[in-house]
């Protein structure tokens, strides 16, 4: 099986993206084709190895370029803006001397040209993929919303053009004499201003991608005939032996040699309290070393590192996701059949029923219902909507990755949480302590606290809070000794006290009795050799968490938790915060699959989590939210991150997305009505009776007005928030 | 009231992190002795002028771990 991975320049919009699939996959030999509007990458798999050449003969004839991938990429956004800004100033150059103070001057004949001087370059150059769409149409049949307004400005460009040069044929055929540059010039530059909107909330998508490519360690320490040499880490072979040290990024996969040490992975795993590791433990790239330094044996290296896979499981997924399809294009993709019938049938009504010239009269009224129906304001529907409501959104902590997330946001109904750090605090915290032996708790808690003091592990960290509360301040003990991954041993007032897990108490000969019916992480305690207390630590639910998860029952979505903890915490998260299914025990990899299952299903998921762990998930889910508070891969994979991981803001964004769609389809009826209500006056329908023929400032007119209209109701959007929270 | 601590400190493998921990250190006290086989570092100090606490922190502020610390 041959693989092809492009980047492919020219896409506008997410059916462009379909077709190109569509008609790849047609092509013999081609197994998968699979193109992403929001990233511009193809991916491809064929097992015929002609099929490589046939595939980028395809993209090339359907009017799209295969890229460099190296090249810049800011080129088109900048370009767009300066497009829309070079439009903009010759149409209203040309408005100036249509309508405004030089109209018919110096004489009709050279204001028309004049006019077309203008308007050329905005139809020619700036306007080149309109025209390219309608040449794509005419060869393919496929239609979007470019293929309208390529239609509408050429007609109009077009027919003016001809009666500004040739007055004498187009008055003796009976075409009308009237020109459309300025209708040619504002469409332009209003589709140029929608296009830079969108692209500007796409950039920022893109961008982060580029953000997981930078998470590993960019060197290592390999130990060479004893010494120790420091190599970039795309050089590190099989097998070499690397020294880290404390508190070092691991830079490659690999089995401990010697040392033992803690490893904090909660960058993998999603669990906050180190791992201990000692001769033949696996490590990982990327997680971070604790106390001491070890050293390893390179198991894999470069693209083979669990990292890497992580972050190719990312870009494979994000490349093979469906891409939204968007409303002004589903919305295109019927009017222009309709718009061309409606056309068609005035020639035909006015050549052979119609009064007046034959030719004249029904070229002309074609050509009224052409441009009339080519609504500027369409490409402006749904991008001033997203913009108002992204940066509502900002404004109040939720960071929206593009224009098409907010589609996704009004469809979920399925919602799946990541336990540590999104529904919980993300570390431990002391619950309880469960005194064995009668002692001054005062004490007690002094002296563990003290000795506590002096570890910087996040158990540790929670004990001393937990005493810091009481109000309890802190002596300095005797002596103090870190058992890497087990716990303390420390010398304070005269007592022994050894504190940590099992193991530790046990390899020094204290039985270790004692109930385990509470959940979470025990700590044990002993002093002078006597099991005294059993601390019990639990990561806390956040204190949003039960408000939010019961105001998402209420809109019918329904709740999933899935972890890589074990069962007894998952479950007891789960119960109090009454979430209708959970999962524990699972991989990265497992979280994606539950995703993808529950889309099988039909399901629109949405995936909440913070961490390296929920990168797969959250690359495969139909909308992904990030904490803003976990790892940069978490963050750059997800749509929407949630500043400062206040999960209260999940439920605002599917809520400010939902109301942000109803304005966009009532952005898109507003964009059209003015069109679709002036189109049987430019077929000529009131002309028998009254005489009317189309005036072109009525194409500005309706096109000022659904403009206006459309950016109002955009605007209304700052309001939804404070709505949706009463 | 003079006191001496020592603390076995991790990742210190060469003679230029001897240095930094004592240049670190020089704040807080005038005696400061390194032995670099056993990564031991033996302070004392005026229990008036320092804390162990605060010399413990001085080392780990420069990227050393402290895994054993006796009074």
């Amino acid at each position: 099986m041959n693989k092809l991975d492009v980047k492919i320049g020219g896409m506008h919009c997410a059916s462009c993206s379909s077709s190109i699939e569509n008609d790849v996959k047609k092509i013999p030999g081609v197994k998968i084709s699979s193109v992403n509007y929001a990233t511009e990458k193809g991916h491809f798999e064929f097992d015929d190895s002609q099929a490589e050449s046939l595939i980028k003969e395809k993209i090339d004839e359907l009017g799209y370029e295969i890229l460099d991938s190296s090249k810049e990429e800011t080129e088109e956004k900048n370009g767009n803006f300066q497009k829309f800004i070079i439009a903009l100033v010759l149409s209203v150059l040309i408005f100036i001397f249509a309508m405004g103070p030089l109209k018919n001057l110096p004489s009709t004949k050279i204001n028309w040209i004049i006019q077309f001087a203008l308007a050329l370059p905005v139809w020619l150059i700036i306007g080149n993929h309109f025209i390219k769409a309608v040449l794509v149409f005419l060869r393919s049949g496929k239609s979007n919303m470019n293929t309208l307004i390529g239609l509408g400005t050429s007609a109009a460009f077009l027919y003016s053009s001809f009666i500004t040069f040739f007055p004498g044929t187009s008055s003796e055929l009976g075409l009308l004499q009237k020109v459309y540059f300025e209708a040619v010039g504002f469409i332009i530059s209003f589709v140029y201003l929608g296009q830079y909107f969108e692209n500007k909330a796409k950039k920022k998508a893109r961008e982060s991608l580029n953000l997981l490519l930078q998470k590993g360690a960019k060197k290592a320490s390999v130990i060479k005939d004893g010494e120790e040499v420091e190599i970039p880490v795309e050089e590190v072979h099989l097998r070499d032996i690397i020294r880290v040290r404390p508190g070092g990024k691991i830079p490659v996969d690999g089995i401990v040699t010697k040392g033992v040490s803690s490893v904090d992975e909660s960058m993998i795993s999603g669990e906050s309290i180190p791992v201990l590791k000692k001769e033949s433990s696996e490590v990982f790239t990327g997680t971070i070393n604790g106390e001491s330094t070890i050293e390893f044996m390179a198991t894999k290296v470069g693209s083979d590192t669990f990292l890497s896979q992580i972050i190719q499981y990312v870009e494979k997924a994000q490349s093979l996701k469906p891409p939204i399809q968007r409303y002004a294009d589903k919305i295109s993709s019927y009017f222009v059949p309709i718009v061309i019938a409606i056309a068609f049938f005035t020639f035909l009504a006015w050549y052979f029923f119609g009064e007046g010239p034959k030719w004249g009269f029904s070229i002309s009224n074609m050509i009224a219902v052409l441009v009339i129906a080519c609504p500027c304001a369409l490409g402006l529907a749904t991008p001033t909507a997203v913009v108002v409501s992204t940066g509502r959104a900002a404004m109040k902590g939720i960071l929206i990755s593009g224009g098409d997330v907010i589609e996704k946001g009004d469809k979920i109904d399925t919602i799946i949480f990541d336990k540590t750090g999104t529904l919980t605090v993300g570390r431990p915290q002391v619950e309880k302590i469960n005194y064995l032996k009668e002692v001054d708790k005062n004490i007690f808690l002094k002296e563990i606290g003290s000795i506590e003091h002096y570890s910087e592990h996040p158990i540790s960290k929670a004990i001393v809070d937990y005493v810091r509360n009481k109000s309890i301040s802190f002596i300095d003990p005797d002596t103090f000794e870190i058992i890497s991954g087990k716990g303390l041993v420390a010398q304070i007032s005269g007592k022994e006290y050894i504190v940590g897990n099992k193991a530790l108490l046990e390899e020094n000969n204290i039985k270790v009795t004692g109930k385990s019916t509470d959940i979470g992480t025990e700590v044990w305690v002993s002093i002078n050799k006597e099991l005294v207390a059993q601390i019990i630590l639990n990561d806390s639910i956040k204190d949003q968490a039960p408000e939010v998860i019961a105001a998402l029952k209420k809109e019918n979505i329904e709740t999933w938790l899935i972890s890589g903890d074990n069962k007894k915490v998952t479950e007891k998260v789960a119960k109090t915060l009454s979430i209708d299914h959970f999962v524990a025990n699972a991989l990265p990899t497992d979280k994606a699959k539950y995703v993808e299952d529950l889309q099988k299903k039909g399901r629109k998921v949405a995936m909440l989590g913070d961490g390296i762990n929920d990168a797969p998930a959250l690359a495969v889910a139909d909308l992904s939210m990030a904490m803003g508070t976990g790892t940069d891969i978490a963050i750059s994979t997800a749509d929407v991150t949630l500043i400062n991981g206040d999960i209260s803001k999940a439920l605002e964004f599917i809520l400010l997305s939902e109301g942000t769609m109803k304005i966009i389809r009532q952005n898109l009826f507003l964009s059209l009505i003015y069109n679709v209500l002036c189109i049987p006056l430019a077929a000529g329908l009131f002309y028998p009776f009254t005489g009317w023929m189309f005036p072109p400032a009525l194409a500005s007119l309706a096109m000022g007005l659904s403009s206006i209209s459309v950016v109002t109701n955009s605007l209304r959007i700052r309001n939804l928030i404070e709505v949706s929270r009463s | 009231m003079n006191k001496t601590i020592s603390f076995q400190v991790e990742g210190m493998n060469c003679n230029s992190c001897v240095s930094k921990i004592e240049n670190v250190l020089s704040n807080l006290s005038k005696d400061v002795s390194v032995n670099l086989e056993e990564k031991k570092v033996t302070v004392s100090f005026l229990s008036e002028e320092a804390t162990p606490m605060q010399l413990k922190k001085q080392i780990e502020q420069i990227g050393f771990k402290i895994s054993k610390m006796t009074l």
